[in-house]
């Protein structure tokens, strides 16, 4: 029987981990994202590769060393380099010695139907089907509390018991069995969570987007948990981008797309692959909702957020929302990082307040 | 007489023969920027942001270098040539990218055709029209100037890689072959590359590059990977590389890569290239990456350093085939990586 594995990406292993077991297969997940996945990606990666091709190379070689046979990861048509990662992935670890199948899922379905049999032997279309949708319904849940901790982080009553609770959440998901079981976990975790919220504090709450990358933005070991360091700042923060709505507009189910083209149009005037039309589209559309600052997220050489970098300043300037640019590869330390966030935040506190001393 | 500037970089070093008819039919006066200089190298620096690479920020550059000189600007937004036929993205943000580095005024009016098929590197309808209509308001003038300019471009086309066999017939001599992969837009623009192409002249050296085969046997050769690079110009050169390595590894003693710092497509394209000449032997390989801090003096020691080792190794080769033979067993491909 074959032993699947799959990269990380923020909560995808839950959906996909259900999906498979759902399936009939076994599935060998990936440890956790470490230092030491990092260090084994960055060492036999193209030196000059994006960070998520880099963190999931160093996934399955932890994968395959645990015993998984069989790859699966997701493919693309371009332009961004996400679409290629399979043909790299795959040359990389069969010339370091690793027997394995790699099999990659791509946007157009019917490149896939022999992939999926010879995965699964046969054609169980009902079976799939239900898998799929057992396994959607945890990623659902999944972003639902993420995005409610999010906010809920600038205001808990005591110190890190919302990361306490979401932690316990993410576990239990894991391991529910039923769909029924998905709605009450979540329902209790809501409730939860909004019990341990206390009500906003006097002073000023800021309000920050999170905009960028989608690996970046989900996988929060490789950003260094970015939203929990601006949370314990007491910023409440946003972002438009979750797994559910990946997958979304994957299938053609959003109307999001649409809107964001439409935001973005006066700086930029075509999608430029990745998530780069996003990043501007939503810090417009942030800017409208008169959030106070923009954390855009990037993996170091990424091509589509470079122009979005490139264009930021513009949107800026005329929206004047205060932006800041954080470009993420393997030397990235958590110290300087912490300390360009709290000048961040610290700058928008005084323009919120309107310090007028700052501006003399 | 109206005036449109082109910038001698980027997509200059693929088209311009098929823009300058163009723009000349329909009675335009073509303004080129010189070329890339140190002035113009810094100009771009200092306008981009320090992620981009190198030859985009070149051509922030050349656009400086034009400002106040024509009423139009020419920067094409190149999408794609068709399906799976796509371009790094930077290519596709470029008029945008632009527009946000220059103060409004300063810019004059901005054509930029969207280019989303093969033949559609001009502007045909409807800019073409726009311009057109200032000048002698006639569809038929535009079209006629369209196919000229297509044919003029195929032309060119055809006479590079004719002229590359006429060379290959006189090729009898005991000159070495290195096979030159990069981009057009690097290894044409003798500042940015720091004279490499002169360089091998010099050195006494044949090359090839990617632009001297024809796309047919570059397709061909690109199948050989399993998925298809979606990217076009990466797709091209990797079938160059492939159509050496494996129909024709013998005509070939080297290869250079030659990369700007940061560039997305060849960061991956560069390791699938680099494990397929790794596995035979009688090819070696260099990389260079080039980027603004690149200094001439270390590229031409590695040059000229590796032309050495490959007239050495052709000699050693000779030699240990005659006396003793096992030349195929030691393991020369180790010098192949950088």
């Amino acid at each position: 029987m074959r032993k699947v594995t799959f990269p990380h990406m923020g909560n995808l292993n839950i959906g996909v981990k259900a999906f498979f077991l759902e399936m009939g297969l076994n599935v060998i997940e990936p440890p956790q994202n470490t230092q030491k996945t990092l260090d084994l990606g960055v060492k036999y990666s193209p030196e000059f590769a994006c960070l998520p091709l880099k963190i999931t190379l160093g996934n399955f070689i932890e994968a395959i060393e645990k015993g998984a046979d069989t790859v699966v990861m997701g493919g693309g048509v371009g332009p961004c380099r996400f679409g290629y990662y399979c043909e790299v992935q795959r040359e990389v670890l069969r010339e370091l010695g690793y027997k394995m199948d790699f099999f990659v899922i791509e946007p157009e379905i019917r490149k896939n139907l022999h992939n999926i049999k010879k995965i699964f032997g046969k054609f169980p279309l009902k079976k799939i089907f239900r898998a799929g949708k057992f396994a959607w319904k945890k990623i659902l849940a999944a972003d639902h509390i993420n995005k409610l901790v999010l906010k809920a982080r600038s205001c808990e009553k005591r110190k890190g018991i919302v990361d306490q609770y979401y932690e316990d959440f993410l576990r239990k998901l894991d391991k529910v069995t039923s769909e029924e079981k998905i709605i009450n976990l979540e329902d209790e975790y809501t409730e939860k969570i909004i019990m341990s919220m206390a009500s906003p504090k006097k002073g000023i709450t800021l309000k920050i987007g999170i905009v960028g990358e989608i690996y970046l933005v989900l996988e929060p070991f490789i950003n260094q948990n970015i939203a929990k360091k601006l949370g314990e700042l007491g910023v409440s923060v946003k972002r438009k981008i979750y797994l559910s709505q990946w997958v979304y507009e994957f299938l053609n189910k959003s109307n999001e797309h649409e809107k964001v083209l439409e935001n973005a149009y006066p700086y930029l005037q075509s999608p430029v692959g990745g998530h780069g039309v996003d990043t501007i589209g939503n810090t417009v559309r942030y800017a409208k909702k008169n959030f106070d600052g923009i954390i855009q997220l990037a993996p170091f050489t990424c091509m589509p957020e470079i122009v979005a970098e490139t264009i930021l300043p513009e949107v800026s300037k005329k929206s004047g929302i205060s932006v800041l640019t954080l470009f993420f590869d393997e030397h990235t330390g958590e110290a300087g990082l912490i300390t360009r966030l709290e000048a961040f935040v610290d700058l928008l506190e005084r323009k919120k307040r309107g310090d007028e001393k700052l501006y003399v | 007489m109206k005036r449109i500037a082109i910038p001698r970089a980027l997509l200059y070093y693929y088209y311009y023969p098929a823009w300058k008819s163009y723009f000349s039919f329909l009675g335009l006066k073509v303004v080129l920027s010189p070329p890339t200089n140190k002035k113009i190298m810094e100009d771009g620096i200092k306008l981009s942001v320090d992620d981009l690479c190198l030859p985009f920020k070149v051509y922030f550059g050349h656009v400086k270098w034009l400002l106040n000189k024509t009423d139009y600007i020419f920067i094409p937004r190149l999408m794609s040539f068709g399906k799976n036929n796509k371009f790094c993205p930077k290519f596709m943000g470029l008029p945008d990218m632009i527009k946000t580095a220059f103060p409004e005024n300063d810019l004059p009016k901005i054509i930029s055709p969207v280019i989303t098929k093969r033949n559609s590197f001009l502007p045909f309808h409807n800019y073409a029209l726009e311009i057109g209509n200032l000048l002698n308001e006639n569809r038929r003038d535009i079209e006629m100037a369209y196919f000229t300019a297509l044919k003029k471009q195929n032309k060119t086309f055809k006479d590079k890689i004719n002229n590359v066999e006429n060379k290959n017939n006189s090729f009898k001599n005991k000159r070495l072959k290195i096979l030159v992969l990069g981009h057009n837009y690097l290894i044409a623009d003798d500042y940015m590359n720091m004279d490499l192409l002169k360089k091998l002249k010099e050195l006494d050296v044949e090359y090839v590059t990617s632009e001297m085969l024809d796309i047919k046997t570059k397709e061909k050769a690109a199948s050989y990977q399993k998925k298809d690079s979606f990217w076009y110009f990466n797709r091209m050169l990797l079938g160059t590389a492939y159509h050496f390595l494996y129909n024709k590894p013998k005509e070939i003693d080297g290869i250079i890569q030659v990369n700007a710092f940061g560039c997305g497509p060849d960061s991956l394209i560069k390791e699938l290239i680099d494990i397929r000449v790794s596995k035979t032997k009688n090819i070696a390989l260099l990389n260079i990456n080039l980027d603004e801090h690149s200094g001439r003096a270390g590229l031409n020691t590695r040059l000229e350093a590796f032309i050495d080792l490959i007239k050495r190794k052709t000699k050693n080769k000779k030699r240990l085939n005659l006396k003793r033979g096992y030349y195929e067993k030691s393991n020369i491909s180790s010098y192949g990586k950088s």
